[in-house]
């Protein structure tokens, strides 16, 4: 029978193996929907516990093997053989990490499911794929086969695309399915290209065991193929520009929860890119190359994203936009640590930059899944994503007002929340790299700041519009969805020390240590792959201090800073002579002596605030819009260009020794 | 232009990749000595990479004469899983697509079915259905298996739909069968966990190779998969012709 022990190792396999069970059962259900969903909530529920039990595992005994049907399922080597035959899970503190940012969002995503959805039919087969969702996303990361990789990419995306067609009365769900289906499937198919590369060129298809034959054949012109086509795919798939066209279009259309799900997708993807040049290149690539390939589409992401945002009127569209935006930080700070890789600079502000690239990961999957989750409230409660419609919100919807604060603040880097944290560590670190680069992140994280203010403004804030006098704040579940996000964002904000000493870092460590991730496996590394990095000091000596690169951020005492202020500001205006009256004529908007119309003219709509700024642009906006098509084929198109691209560039200045 | 553009692109990539591929080394490359030391057991054994040793141990490892099988039902077995899971993926995404599409207004017209075609549907239906399952059982001696045995069994009853215009398929109990095929594949699977094994592994007799009741618990995992199969494609084909009235 199974022990304590076993059931340790075993975590791994149960936490995708639960809920994909669960999916076979769950689809059965048709009569009892409720029950179905009440379920898959409970589930996913389980799975967090038992993912924060595997990241303990790991945090206490190592990486964690699991070898699916061999006798021992840490042995990686059946004792006939000397290379691993089977698939195996290989659990580094990088893995659990990522599947710990999975399960939380899956978490909140299922609570808040249970009254978004109650509306409509067919929940039963929502459930269902909503834990494939959960078990694709699990074993991606989770995995340390290649092929095996590829598998849960398919049940991924097909999962996802089943969910972003669910709302079939929608004309917008079919189309952005459609799309997503088949950029999907020629990402799926080139990755797949690319798996097959490998195998004919080594006979296996472990990631560890490949890792050793590159370090040892280094890079040939085949494996810059395969690198080149793995950074596209997975680039595309994290939502990378100019690869980003389909994310629009599904974010929007999927139902909110679907889209938090979709976003922490992206994000599997990107721990994909991440894994496949940390652990299966490393150094046998010239990595300033590789590095600054990453840095460059993490940047073209942090701009357009950030542009396309602000005209945007469609709720959900403008936070997909800043979806990939954000992305886009968290490529600079590990592009940054890839480009330091094997250099002296890893030491000084490479891990630091990595550190902060990672942090943003799970800070982002918390923020930008409460913001969609604020935007599903929106769509709940008035029934329009458009918000030149909206108007006054605050007043009606108090709790979704407060949990959009918490969600747009973190994603603007304002402290003392959690966003401020991971892009301080960013800038601080970026900016001995390249100065520019932390020039242009700090100028993104204003433009950010800008477009929800647009958001606050003319959703929440204003008068109190006719059409929604009988809005009503939504249900408790969606309440709890979003409160488990906000809970967590104030919790990172507050102790960010904490969770870089204990989570991020030795996530960091374990990405950038490929003879470690590979001795895992094979028990020895070739000596190409023998080089390992320490970790820096992250914790301060006074309590809650998170030493960044040259600096430091403690968000207590910036809290205790800002208290005494404001009571000082307190103070001096009590000092004063207050002569603002409510109920008087005072309180009416001044409109140069003529008389106010109606309540709702007078509210400046979405599309009306940043006139100026749009105006004074036209002519950046305008090539933008003009790519922006519309049409699958482009977007295809976009895809195999940037393969080729980097193709080019790896295979002219990739090569280890090139300069760039 | 942009059509010339795209065509002359996908041109190039193609010269490129071929011309590296022609100078690539040939497929069993690997078995260079320069890989050997990496090995902590090296010295006991020469090199051998994973396809050698399916061949040469997949029948002596797993008891099935058919080292296809063996590969696809207990070495990648894992992946078979997930492979099963992607079509069921794909079931319920068609269902989620087609299910508000149902031709309600417009009737179809009441046609009869043509004699030819159902007497000869009926005197095949048999024999296809015979085959799919003989396929399927006998997975891990001859060529073939769950996946092949149960698109045999979906044909039978796309047959049966051109055959008989009026033909329904029971979407409920199609739906019963594909989730408990799944579930039981899974369930075979952790049972091997909960025995304190390993997933997947191996815990019935292997048996003689070659004969029926061998190779432990590939024949069992390949019935699975083809009621499984046969059912999801069986399912996405009634969906798509316009499922339950």
């Amino acid at each position: 029978m199974i022990t304590w022990e076993q059931f340790q190792i075993s975590l791994a396999p149960l936490v995708v193996l639960i809920p994909l069970l669960t999916a076979f059962i769950l689809a059965l259900m048709k009569k009892w929907p409720r029950v179905a969903h009440s379920i898959a909530t409970a589930v996913s529920i389980v799975v967090e516990a038992m993912v924060i039990l595997l990241f303990y595992t790991v945090r206490e005994k190592g990486t964690l093997l699991y070898v699916f049907g061999q006798k021992g399922a840490t042995d990686a080597i059946p004792a006939n053989s000397i290379v691993p035959i089977r698939i195996m899970f290989e659990v580094d503190a990088m893995s659990a990490f990522m599947a710990l940012t999975a399960a939380t969002v899956t978490m909140a995503a299922s609570i808040y499911s249970l009254s978004f959805i109650k509306k409509h039919t067919g929940v039963e087969k929502y459930s269902s794929v909503l834990m494939l969702m959960l078990a694709g996303m699990l074993g991606l990361v989770l995995t340390g086969d290649i092929f095996n990789l590829f598998v849960f990419f398919e049940i991924l995306s097909i999962a996802s695309c089943a969910l972003v067609a669910f709302r079939t009365e929608r004309w917008e769900s079919g189309e952005a399915a459609f799309k997503y289906m088949v950029v999907s499937t020629i990402g799926g198919l080139f990755l797949l290209l690319a798996v097959g590369i490998y195998y004919i060129q080594y006979g296996v298809l472990n990631i560890a065991a490949i890792a050793t034959y590159i370090s040892i054949t280094g890079a040939t012109r085949l494996n810059l193929i395969a690198l080149a086509i793995l950074i596209g795919v997975f680039a595309m798939k994290a939502g990378g520009v100019p690869m980003h066209f389909w994310t629009p279009d599904a974010y929007a259309a999927a139902p909110a929860p679907i889209t938090i799900m979709l976003k922490t997708a992206s994000l599997t993807y990107l721990y994909a890119l991440f894994r496949t040049t940390f652990t299966l290149y490393s150094i046998s690539v010239d990595v300033r190359t590789v590095g600054w390939i990453i840095i460059i589409i993490g940047l073209l992401s942090m701009l357009i994203g950030v542009t396309m945002a602000i005209p945007q009127h469609d709720v959900k569209r403008l936070m997909a936009y800043h979806a990939i935006s954000q992305t886009g930080y968290m490529m600079i700070g590990v592009g940054v640590g890839m480009a330091t890789l094997g250099t002296a600079a890893i030491n000084t502000y490479g891990l630091k930059a990595m550190e902060g690239g990672i942090f943003h990961i799970i800070n982002n999957a918390m923020y930008k899944g409460l913001l969609f989750l604020t935007a599903g409230a929106l769509f709940y409660a008035t029934g329009t994503r458009d918000l030149n419609k909206m108007g006054g919100l605050a007043r009606r919807m108090p709790v979704t007002t407060i949990c959009f604060m918490i969600g747009a603040l973190a994603i603007a880097g304002i402290p003392p929340f959690n966003g401020y944290a991971s892009k301080l560590l960013i800038y601080e670190s970026v900016y001995e790299f390249n100065p520019y680069l932390a020039i242009i992140a700090m100028l993104v994280s204003i433009l950010t700041l800008a477009s929800f203010v647009k958001v606050f403004h003319s959703a929440f804030l204003g008068p109190d519009l006719p059409e929604y006098r009988k809005v009503k704040e939504v249900p408790t579940s969606m309440k709890v969805g979003m409160g488990v996000l906000s809970g967590i964002i104030i919790a990172f904000g507050l102790v960010p020390h904490l969770v870089v000493k204990y989570i991020v870092e030795p996530a960091a460590l374990a990405l950038v240590n490929q003879g470690g991730y590979i001795s895992t496996v094979l028990g020895t590394a070739p000596p190409q792959a023998h080089w390992a990095v320490s970790g820096g000091v992250t914790e301060g000596a006074f309590f809650g201090t998170l030493l960044t690169n040259s600096g430091a951020w403690n968000s207590l005492l910036w809290i205790i800073v800002m208290f005494v202020l404001f009571l000082v500001a307190k103070f001096i205006y009590s000092l004063g002579n207050p002569t603002y009256n409510k109920g008087t004529e005072q309180i009416k908007p001044f409109l140069s002596g003529w008389k106010e119309s109606s309540k709702s003219a007078s509210h400046v709509r979405a599309s009306n605030l940043y006139w100026g700024f749009l105006n004074s642009l036209s002519g950046y906006y305008r090539p933008l819009r003009r790519g922006h098509t519309g049409i699958v084929n482009d977007y295809v198109g976009w895809f195999v260009l940037v393969v080729s691209l980097i193709l080019i560039l790896l295979t002219t200045l990739g090569i280890k020794g090139g300069v760039i | 232009m942009r059509r010339a553009v795209s065509a002359l692109l996908a041109l190039l990539i193609f010269a490129y990749l071929f011309g590296v591929l022609l100078k690539a080394p040939i497929p069993g490359d690997y078995r260079d000595e320069r890989y050997n030391y990496y090995s902590p057991l090296s010295g006991r054994e020469a090199n051998e990479s994973v396809p050698d040793h399916y061949v040469e141990r997949g029948e002596e490892e797993t008891g099935s004469q058919n080292i296809v099988t063996s590969i696809v039902v207990l070495y990648r077995g894992f992946d078979t899983l997930g492979e099963v899971t992607v079509l069921f993926t794909a079931a319920t995404g068609v269902a989620f697509l087609l299910s508000t599409q149902r031709s309600k207004g417009e009737k179809e017209k009441k046609k009869e079915p043509n004699f030819m075609a159902s007497t000869g549907v009926g005197l095949v239906l048999p024999f296809i259905l015979l085959v799919g399952a003989y396929i399927f059982v006998h997975g891990h001696l001859t060529p073939g298996g769950g996946f092949p045995g149960g698109a045999v069994i979906a044909t039978g009853f796309v047959l049966m739909l051109v055959a008989y215009p009026r033909f329904q398929l029971r979407e409920k109990k199609v739906s019963v069968v594909e989730a408990f095929s799944g579930l039981a594949f899974a369930v075979i699977g952790l049972i091997s966990l909960i025995m304190g094994l390993t997933f997947l592994e191996n815990y019935l007799p292997k048996g003689v190779a070659g004969t029926l009741l061998s190779a432990g618990i590939i024949p069992l995992i390949y019935i699975a998969i083809g009621f499984k199969v046969g059912s999801e494609l069986s399912a996405i084909v009634s969906h798509m012709k316009g499922g339950e009235e």
